[in-house]
């Protein structure tokens, strides 16, 4: 028979449905729907559990089960992660409708929640005593949530750490760093020469240690970053940059090494000025220019012995016309643009310094055929220099 | 007691099953084994670095079987030995060094006595100093691009050839296969002329082929490249040197342009609009005289398509995946003896040898009939951009006329 427990229930559902349906009828909008409907699965199954759990309903008459029914044992400890479940799966209902990641934090709660809150019923029934159960529980979750925890803990000092990092300046940056470097080996070795401190003293000051870090972290967080310097890029002005061999902005602190070794297209600018090519497996012999496949990431590796510091350019033809400059372009032949370099596309590696290396990936659209009539497209070159190697695209 | 009788006769009927599902399994696979028409049987060598690692695989394989052999009949001598009889339990001993010892120097002398020709094959292989020819290719989802740069070698090429899907070598000559991929790492395999070689995106990888004589090896990418992995073949076409003189000279001819009027004509027209910004044909020119240039890479994903110029002097398509010849006219050139293959592939794909049902699939419907990535409302992640080739919506009329269009082209 349904209990009153269950009929309640029951109905709730019920309503919920209908709720549903009318709410779908006439609103004709998903969230409110996948709520209702939530909720009616929600009442359903609660409503499930009653009948099939009987309300726990005892017969008045039965005298015997003050002592021996389930209900007279001792209640189950307090537990937050019923609640702690619910949010996830709250989260999860919601995530479904509105953002991924709100449902794969809601997941991630959901079964972290409902696998503590199953450790710890699992727990609570090994035996009336509520310490020895205590004791269950912590042999068997200790282990994951300790690791856990502790790399969550890490995760948030090193984090309010860079937050630090990043509010002051360089220098003071290393300042604060080795002063707060030295501060924390002094405490570790007072820590470690006085094994008589209390572990009360001990845990304070960690502590406050850790609540200074991250509150610091917050506070530099809140306040931003410290201001960074973006260097400007080749593509901005690469016509003025890869057509000089003069050192600019863009040039400063590039790397003069790479970590490409192999399976690569080398260009080396000898020491007598000119550029030889290699690839892997023999040159093709009898070819004077180096070919490349159309629409394909290709890497090259410059190599820089020439004795001065050079960079390779690329040209990859007429710079495409830009819309409202087509009319100003008109009448302007192939020859005429090769004069000016700033109608030309170009890319380049960065200056290389004598015996350094830059890797640059260059692609290309069209075939080589495409530019018969341009002498200088598809070329590489070293301005400074009159070296230069042709490139063919199939 | 009747129920546990019941229970050890169906026990009984079950194990017996199982072990003849296993028995039909293996006798399945081993005759697998004796199969004449495999293409891909890396047991076939028909070129010296495959030959190589052939040789290898019977020394390894040999050694390989001998330990398997002593291992399970040893095994299988100690479990009926010394099965459970109720005796009792033996005298347990903790250890025996001098056994222990031995079977650990003995494996690793085994494993010795094969690295030493295994490295010595690899090293082989790895040479490419003595190559005579190079030919590059690119993977991209789901074909390969063959293109021949400038060069002395293969006999002196003067300018680019691109082709796809079928790599054409001079017979007897070592080939330097220098490759790459446009998007996802492919793998080319050939298995009568060499092993594997993983082609991956910016990088350039190197694999050596030489075919003993005349004849069609086919291969396929193995590595998995997504959707259409399984169509992603090629092949190699090996013919003698004179043949393959004139395999180039005809790659580089220059265009000819259809009879006006005619239905070719017709199908230059519908090449130019519908397929002109993917596919390049060579010569090929605009009603401005203008040479027209494909660009796939404001279309495909990968940045390419199959260069058409000179689509009917091969005999696939798709990746290498259907026939262009006919099934009357496909063994004349698949069969044909070293001696005259050659000159039937030079033949190249008639009128009359057309299997024109898969080209008219392909037209129709190319997604439907090879899985890509080209129903235009799931290309988000592409930005637009499809992964193989698109439904272009054509009607009859113009599949009629792009069939005759691409007749023309060889």
């Amino acid at each position: 028979m349904f209990t009153t427990g269950s009929k309640l229930l029951i109905g709730s559902s019920v309503l919920a449905t209908i709720a549903a349906v009318v709410y779908g009828i006439t609103q004709n909008e998903a969230l409110g729907i996948v709520g209702l409907v939530s909720v009616a699965c929600a009442m359903a199954f609660l409503a499930g559990v009653n009948v099939w759990a009987g309300d726990s309903n005892l017969s008045a008459l039965d005298t015997t089960a003050v002592a021996t029914s389930e209900a007279s044992d001792d209640p189950p400890g307090a537990s937050i992660w019923p609640m702690v479940f619910a949010v996830g799966a709250a989260a999860v209902l919601l995530g479904l409708v509105t953002q991924q990641s709100i449902f794969t934090i809601g997941l991630v709660i959901l079964l972290a929640a409902g696998a503590q809150w199953a450790v710890q019923a699992w727990a609570e029934s090994a035996s009336t005593d509520s310490s020895t159960n205590a004791a269950v529980r912590g042999r068997l979750a200790n282990p994951l949530e300790y690791p856990l925890l502790g790399a969550f803990a890490v995760g948030g000092i090193a984090y309010a750490l860079s937050r630090i990092m990043l509010w002051l300046s360089k220098t003071n940056t290393i300042v604060a760093f080795v002063m707060l470097a030295t501060i924390m080996a002094c405490i570790g070795f007072i820590f470690a020469a006085r094994p008589s401190l209390k572990r009360g003293a001990i845990g304070g000051v960690l502590s406050v240690g850790a609540v200074a870090i991250v509150a610091g972290g917050v506070a530099a967080g809140v306040d931003g970053q410290r201001y960074i310097h973006v260097y400007e890029t080749i593509a901005a002005d690469a016509a003025l940059v890869c057509n000089s061999p003069e050192e600019f902005e863009v040039d400063e602190g590039a790397s003069q090494t790479v970590s490409t070794k192999s399976g690569t297209y080398t260009i080396s600018l000898t020491a007598d000025g000119n550029l030889e090519f290699d690839v892997p497996g023999p040159v093709n012999a009898g070819a004077e220019a180096i070919s490349m496949p159309r629409s394909n990431a290709n890497n090259i590796v410059f190599r820089n012995d020439s004795g001065e510091a050079r960079r390779l350019t690329l040209d990859l033809g007429p710079a495409p016309v830009e819309e409202g400059a087509a009319a100003e372009e008109e009448g302007h032949s192939a020859g005429e643009e090769h004069g000016d370099k700033s109608d030309r596309n170009l890319t380049c590696t960065p200056l290389v310094e004598d015996g350094g290396a830059q890797l640059i990936t260059v692609k290309f659209d069209e075939p080589s055929f495409a530019y018969a009539d341009d002498a200088e497209a598809y070329r590489f070159y070293v301005p400074g220099t009159d070296a230069e190697i042709d490139v063919v695209v199939p | 007691m009747q129920a546990v009788e019941t229970t050890t006769t169906l026990k009984s009927v079950t194990s017996s099953r199982l072990v003849r599902t296993l028995v039909a399994g293996s006798f399945a696979a081993l005759l697998a084994g004796c199969a004449t028409d495999a293409p891909q049987d890396t047991w076939q060598p028909k070129g010296s670095n495959a030959r190589m690692i052939n040789d290898l695989d019977w020394v390894v394989f040999s050694i390989a079987g001998v330990v398997g052999v002593v291992v399970f009949s040893v095994l299988a001598l100690a479990l009926w030995k010394y099965r459970d009889r109720g005796q009792p339990i033996p005298e347990q001993t903790h250890g025996k060094p001098a056994l222990e010892i031995g079977l650990t120097i003995l494996p690793a002398l085994i494993l010795v006595g094969i690295a030493i020709p295994t490295v010595g094959t690899i090293m082989d292989l790895a040479e490419t100093n003595d190559t005579e020819c190079i030919v590059n290719v690119t993977g991209q989802q789901w074909w390969w691009e063959i293109d021949y740069p400038v060069q002395d070698g293969c006999g002196g090429i003067e300018e680019p050839i691109v082709t796809s899907g079928q790599m054409v070598i001079e017979a007897g000559t070592k080939v330097l296969v220098r490759g790459t991929s446009r998007d996802v790492i492919h793998s080319w395999w050939i298995p009568s002329l060499n092993g594997k070689r993983d082609m991956v995106p910016g990088r350039i990888h190197t694999v050596r082929l030489e075919a003993d004589e005349p004849g069609i090896f086919a291969g396929q990418c193995t590595e998995f490249c997504g959707l259409s992995h399984a169509n992603m073949r090629m092949e190699v076409i090996a013919m003698n040197s004179t043949d393959f003189a004139i395999w180039k000279a005809n790659q580089v001819q220059d265009y000819v342009a259809p009879v006006a009027g005619s239905l070719a004509a017709e199908g230059e027209s519908t090449f130019i609009s519908q397929c002109s910004r993917c596919h390049q044909v060579d010569g090929l020119t605009d009603s401005n005289d203008e040479l027209i240039i494909s660009r796939p890479d404001q279309n495909v994903w990968s940045g390419a398509a199959p260069n058409l110029t000179n689509f009917m002097t091969r005999n696939t398509f798709a990746g290498a995946s259907w026939d262009l010849l006919s099934k009357e006219c496909r063994p004349g050139v698949w069969d044909a003896s070293p001696s005259t293959i050659g000159a039937a592939y030079l033949d190249g794909v008639t009128d009359s040898c057309l299997n024109e049902v898969e080209l008219r699939e392909w037209l129709r419907n190319a997604p439907a009939k090879k899985p890509m990535y080209a129903d235009p409302e799931s290309l988000e992640a592409t930005d637009g951009l499809v992964r193989g080739m698109p439904y272009l919506a054509l009607s009859e009329d113009q599949i009629d006329q792009l069939v005759a269009y691409l007749l023309e082209r060889k």
